[in-house]
C-alpha cells in the first residue's frame, strides 16, 4: 500500500458499486426471526411425520405378527406407508436446516457487519429456494403422471363396462 | 484524511459498508430469482386448483342441501371452507413471493443499494407473512381438534339416543 504521508499521494478513488448500507442488514434482521420460526416448525413437522411413520410401521409389524386374515396386506401397506412418509419426512428437514443456515448467516451478518456473512447469507437463501424449486419441478412430474394414469383408468374402465 | 489502514469491517461516515461489491450480491440473486419466479408460479396455480376444489364442494353441497339434511351439506361445506382457505393462503403468499421476484429483477437492471434494500425488504415481507400463515394454521387446527373434542361425545350421546 502507498504511503499516504508522502508528498503527491493521490488517495484511490470510491468503489463504484456504491457498498451496502446498515439498512440492508436491518431488512435482513427482520426477516431473521420468521427465517428461525419456518425453520423450526418445519424441524417439528419433519419429526411429526418420522413418529408418524414409525408408528405406522409398528401397526403394520403387529397386524403382519397377529397372523389374522389380510393381515399380509395391511403389514405391505403400513410398511411401504411408513417408508414414503419417512421420505417426505425427509424432504421437509432438508429445507428446514436450509433455512435455518440462513437465519445463523444473518445472525453472522448482524454481529459482524461484513459484506462476507451477506453475500454467505445470500448464497444460503439462493440454495434454499434452488431446493424448493426443485422439489415442486419433482412434484409436478409426478403429480401429471399420476393425473394421466388416473384419466387413462378412468378410460379403461368405461371401456370395460359392456354397453347396452 | 480517510485512514486508509482501517480493516473492511468499519463503517464509514456514510453508513456504507467497504470491502464488498454490489455486484457479487445481484449474481446471487439473480442466481436466485428463477427458482423464487417458479415458486411464486406453482403457488398461484396450486391456489387456484384450490379454488376449482371450492367451487366444486359449493356445487356439491347445493345439490346435497336439495336432497338431504343438514348431515349431507357438512362434508361439502367444510371441503368448500378449507379449499377457499388454503387457496386464498397460497395466493397471499405467492404474490409476495413474486413480488420478491420482481424486486431482484429491478435490483439487476439499477445495480443499486436502494433496491437492493427494496428486494431485502419485500423478502422480510414474504417471510413475516408465511410465518404468520403457520401460526394461523396452528391455531386453526387446534381449534378444530376443540371441536371434535367436544362435539364427538355429544354426538355420540346423540346417537345413541334416550336410555
Amino acid at each position: 500500500m502507498a504511503n499516504p504521508f508522502e508528498p503527491g499521494y493521490i488517495p484511490p478513488p470510491p468503489s463504484p458499486s456504491g457498498g451496502l448500507t446498515p439498512g440492508i442488514i436491518q431488512a435482513l434482521a427482520g426477516t431473521k426471526p420468521w427465517v428461525r420460526f419456518c425453520s423450526v416448525m418445519g424441524f417439528i413437522g419433519s419429526g411429526f411425520m418420522v413418529l408418524g411413520a414409525l408408528t405406522m410401521m409398528a401397526g403394520g409389524v403387529f397386524a403382519g405378527a397377529s397372523g389374522q386374515q389380510g393381515s399380509a396386506v395391511t403389514f405391505g401397506v403400513n410398511i411401504g406407508g411408513g417408508i414414503v412418509y419417512l421420505l417426505i419426512a425427509g424432504l421437509y428437514i432438508i429445507p428446514s436446516i436450509k433455512l435455518w443456515k440462513f437465519g445463523t448467516a444473518i445472525l453472522n451478518l448482524m454481529v459482524s457487519q461484513s459484506g462476507v456473512h451477506l453475500d454467505e447469507a445470500m448464497e444460503l437463501q439462493r440454495g434454499f429456494w434452488k431446493f424448493v424449486g426443485i422439489m415442486m419441478l419433482i412434484m409436478l412430474v409426478i403429480w401429471g403422471i399420476m393425473l394421466v394414469i388416473m384419466i387413462g383408468g378412468m378410460a379403461a374402465s368405461r371401456a370395460a363396462i359392456p354397453s347396452p | 484524511m480517510e485512514n486508509p489502514y482501517l480493516t473492511g469491517n468499519h463503517v464509514t461516515d456514510t453508513g456504507a459498508l467497504p470491502g464488498e461489491t454490489l455486484g457479487e450480491i445481484i449474481g446471487v440473486l439473480a442466481r436466485t430469482k428463477p427458482w423464487v419466479t417458479l415458486c411464486a408460479v406453482v403457488g398461484i396455480v396450486a391456489a387456484g386448483f384450490s379454488m376449482i376444489m371450492a367451487i366444486i364442494g359449493g356445487f356439491l353441497a347445493a345439490e346435497a342441501a336439495g336432497s338431504g339434511g343438514v348431515a349431507a351439506i357438512a362434508l361439502p361445506v367444510f371441503q368448500c371452507f378449507i379449499s377457499t382457505l388454503v387457496g386464498l393462503t397460497y395466493l397471499f403468499i405467492s404474490i409476495k413471493l413474486w413480488r420478491y421476484g420482481s424486486g431482484i429483477s429491478r435490483l439487476i437492471a439499477s445495480g443499486t443499494p436502494g433496491d437492493l434494500l427494496q428486494a431485502l425488504d419485500r423478502q422480510r415481507g414474504f417471510w413475516k407473512s408465511a410465518g404468520i400463515m403457520v401460526i394461523l394454521g396452528m391455531l386453526l387446527v387446534f381449534l378444530a381438534l376443540l371441536l371434535a373434542l367436544f362435539t364427538t361425545p355429544v354426538s355420540a350421546e346423540h346417537m345413541s339416543g334416550p336410555h
